[in-house]
C-alpha cells in the first residue's frame, strides 16, 4: 500500500535526524528526572495517594513542554522541506497520490513521536518501579494513550504549518510562533478576554463557564482537562474545578473531542493545500 | 479499464500534449504547446535553459497543473490518472535532491517497494556504476553519483516509458557516455525514452526525433537530418507595419510553416519557411495592416543550432 511505503521511508528518514535525537534524549532525561524527584518527596510521594496517579500529575510538566516541541519538530519539515530541496519530486516520481504523501508522512512521523513518548514513560516507570511496586496500570496506560494522542496533535499541527510555505525557514518560524501562541499566548488571550467581558484579569470568586471552556480549548488545556478527569474518575481527592453539575461542554469527553479536532483539522488543511500545489 | 486504450492511435503515441499553456503569475512558461512522442522512439526535447522543458515534464507527471490544455501519457490523462502514468514511467526529475539520511540502497528499496517490482537493488547500482556506494548515506554523494542513483531509481521495474530531465547534469564526459548507453539499452528492450537537454550534441547521438522548445512553444520537430535540411529553407522576416490590429499575431501564428511571431512597436518578427512567406504577407494585409517594409534574414534556425553547438563545445573542454 502506497501510504505504508511513504510512512516507512519517512520513519527511516526522520528517525535519523540528529536534532530530533537530541530533543528526545533531553525529554527522556527530563521525564526520568521528574520521576526520580517524585520518589524523593515523601509528602506527595507514595503514601499520600496511589503512586501512579500522583506521578501522572508530576509528569505533566515535561510532557506539556517536550511533546509539543518533538511533534512540531517532526512535522514542520514534512512538506516545506521537501519542496525546498526538491526531494518531493523523487518521492512523487513513484506511483503515489498526494494524499498518500500527506497521510503517509503523518503516520511515519506519528510512529516516531509515539516511540519517543513511550521511551519517556518507560524511563519514568523504570525509575519508580525500582523503588516502589505499587501501580495502577489502567490509569497509567490510559495516560500513555492520551499522551500519544497529544503527540499526534502536534505532529499534525507541524504538517499543517509545513504545507503553508515552500521555505524551511518560514516553516521553522511558523512552528515556533505556533508553539508560543498555543502554550503561552492562549492563556494570555484568555485573561484579556476575561478583562473585557468580566472586568478583571483573573476570575474573582466563581470561574465563568465560558472562560473555563476557552482555557481547555487549546491542545494543552484539553490534554490537562482529560488527564485531570482520569484522576477524578479514580476517586482521587484532586482539587478539580469542574464537577458533573457543570455544563456538558466542560466535561472531559468534550475536551477529548477537542483534542481529536486539533489532530484532524490541521491534517486536513495540510492535505488540501498539498493537493492543489504545483511542486 | 481506461477507455483511451481502446483508441488505436492513442496506443501508438506515448506522450501527447495538446495546446498546453502554463502560467506562473505573469510568466508564461508554456505557450500552447503541442507535442507528440511515438511509442518506442527516443525523443530529444531540446531547448535553452528557461525554455519551459522542465515545466512541460512536470505537467506530464502532474507535478504542476496546466492553466489550459490537456496532456496524455500512455493513453492516460495526466491529471486524473496520474498514478497510472507514474506506475508505468521511470522518472529522472530535474532540480531534485536525494534524502541525505538514507543510503543509496534504501532509495532503491523505496522505488522497488513503491512499484511492487522484483528488481535486485545491487544489480541496478552495479548498472549505474555506484555499487561501491550502496550503503553510504546519500548526503555524502557527489552530484554525479546522485544523478546515477536517480537514474537507477528511474530504471526500477522496467518501465514502458522513461522521462529523463537533463539526464547528463553533473556527469563527466565518460558518465554522459554511460548514460547514453543505458538510454539505448532501454530503447532496445522496447521502452520509449523522452529526455530533455540544452545541448544538441547529447541529443544528436541517440535520438530518433528531436523537438526544439523556445519560450514555451515547439519551434521545430523532426529527425536531426530533417532539421538540418530545413535550416536552408527557413528564414526570419522582419515586417514593418502600420495600423496593425492588436491581435495580429493570432492571425499569423496558425499559418502552416510559421513557428513564431512577435510584435514589438511596429515590427513583426516572423520565423517561417520560405514557401510560406507570401502567405504571411497576404495575411498581414488582410488583417487590415499596411506593410511598409520587409527584411529577410536567412539564418534563424542555423543561429539557434550554433548556439547549441557552442554549448556543447564548452562542455567538451
Amino acid at each position: 500500500m502506497s501510504l505504508t511505503r511513504i510512512a516507512k521511508k519517512d520513519l527511516r528518514d526522520t528517525s535519523r535526524s540528529r536534532m530530533l535525537g537530541v530533543v528526545v534524549v533531553l525529554y527522556v532525561l527530563f521525564t526520568a528526572g521528574v520521576a526520580y524527584i517524585y520518589t524523593l518527596v515523601p509528602a506527595i510521594g507514595p503514601g499520600a495517594g496511589e503512586l501512579s496517579l500522583e506521578l501522572i500529575s508530576f509528569l505533566g510538566a515535561p510532557i506539556g513542554l517536550f511533546v509539543p516541541i518533538i511533534g512540531l519538530l517532526l512535522g514542520f519539515n514534512a512538506i516545506a522541506g521537501e519542496l525546498e530541496s526538491g526531494s518531493i519530486k523523487l518521492l512523487l516520481s513513484e506511483p503515489h497520490t498526494r494524499s498518500d504523501v500527506v497521510f503517509g508522512k503523518f503516520v511515519g512521523r506519528f510512529v516516531v513521536m509515539t516511540i519517543a513518548t513511550l521511551l519517556g514513560f518507560i524511563a519514568a516507570l523504570g525509575i519508580v518501579l525500582t523503588l516502589y511496586t505499587e501501580l495502577s496500570p489502567v490509569v497509567y496506560g490510559e495516560y500513555v494513550l492520551l499522551t500519544v494522542l497529544f503527540g499526534g496533535v502536534y505532529v499534525s499541527l507541524g504538517i499543517a504549518v509545513s504545507s503553508l510555505t515552500r521555505s524551511k525557514t518560514k516553516a521553522t518560524a511558523g512552528v515556533v510562533g505556533l508553539f508560543v501562541v498555543l502554550n503561552w499566548g492562549w492563556g494570555l488571550i484568555g485573561l484579556l478576554l476575561h478583562r473585557v467581558i468580566e472586568g478583571s484579569f483573573i476570575p474573582l470568586g466563581t470561574v465563568p463557564a465560558w472562560y473555563q471552556f476557552f482555557s481547555q480549548g487549546s491542545p494543552g488545556g484539553a490534554f490537562s482537562r482529560v488527564s485531570n478527569a482520569m484522576l477524578d474518575l479514580q476517586g482521587q481527592a484532586q482539587q478539580i474545578a469542574v464537577t458533573a453539575d457543570d455544563p456538558w461542554f466542560l466535561q472531559w469527553y468534550v475536551a477529548l473531542a477537542i483534542l481529536f479536532i486539533w489532530m484532524i483539522v490541521p491534517l486536513a488543511i495540510g492535505y488540501l493545500r498539498f493537493q492543489s500545489m504545483d511542486i | 479499464m481506461n477507455y483511451y486504450h481502446t483508441d488505436k492511435t492513442a496506443a501508438m503515441v506515448s506522450i501527447a500534449m495538446r495546446d498546453v499553456t502554463k502560467r506562473f503569475g505573469s510568466v508564461t512558461a508554456l505557450d500552447s504547446l503541442d507535442l507528440s512522442v511515438h511509442s518506442g522512439e527516443i525523443y530529444g526535447f531540446l531547448g535553452p535553459n528557461g525554455a519551459g522543458k522542465s515545466t512541460a515534464i512536470n505537467v506530464l507527471l502532474d507535478f504542476v497543473r496546466p492553466t489550459s490544455g490537456q496532456a496524455t501519457v500512455l493513453g492516460y490523462d495526466s491529471q486524473t490518472d496520474s498514478t497510472e502514468i507514474r506506475a508505468r514511467t521511470g522518472v529522472l526529475p530535474d532540480g531534485y535532491q536525494l534524502y541525505s539520511r538514507l543510503t543509496g540502497r534504501e532509495h532503491l528499496e523505496y522505488s522497488i517497494a513503491s512499484r511492487a517490482a522484483s528488481d535486485d537493488p545491487d544489480a541496478i547500482l552495479e548498472r549505474v556504476g555506484i555499487a561501491e556506494a550502496a550503503d553510504r548515506r546519500a548526503g555524502g554523494y557527489s552530484k554525479g553519483m546522485a544523478q546515477r542513483l536517480a537514474l537507477g531509481m528511474a530504471l526500477v521495474g522496467d518501465p514502458e516509458l522513461l522521462i529523463l530531465d537533463e539526464p547528463s547534469t553533473g556527469l563527466d564526459p565518460a558518465g554522459a557516455r554511460e548514460m547514453r548507453t543505458i538510454i539505448e539499452e532501454e530503447a532496445a528492450r522496447g521502452a520509449t525514452v523522452f529526455f530533455s537537454s540544452h545541448i544538441l550534441g547529447q541529443v544528436e547521438a541517440v535520438c530518433d526525433r528531436v523537438g526544439i522548445l523556445r519560450e514555451g512553444s515547439l519551434i521545430a520537430e523532426d529527425t536531426i537530418d530533417g532539421l538540418k535540411a530545413s535550416i536552408d529553407s527557413r528564414s526570419t522576416i522582419e515586417v514593418t507595419v502600420e495600423n496593425a490590429p492588436t491581435e495580429i499575431e493570432r492571425e499569423i501564428r496558425p499559418i502552416h510553416g510559421v513557428s513564431s511571431v512577435e510584435l514589438s512597436d511596429s515590427t513583426l518578427t516572423i520565423d517561417t519557411t520560405d514557401d510560406a512567406k507570401m502567405t504571411v504577407l497576404q495575411a498581414i494585409e488582410s488583417a487590415g495592416a499596411t506593410v511598409k517594409n520587409v527584411q529577410t534574414d536567412d539564418s534563424s534556425l542555423e543561429e539557434l543550432f550554433v548556439a547549441y553547438t557552442s554549448d556543447e563545445s564548452e562542455v567538451a573542454q
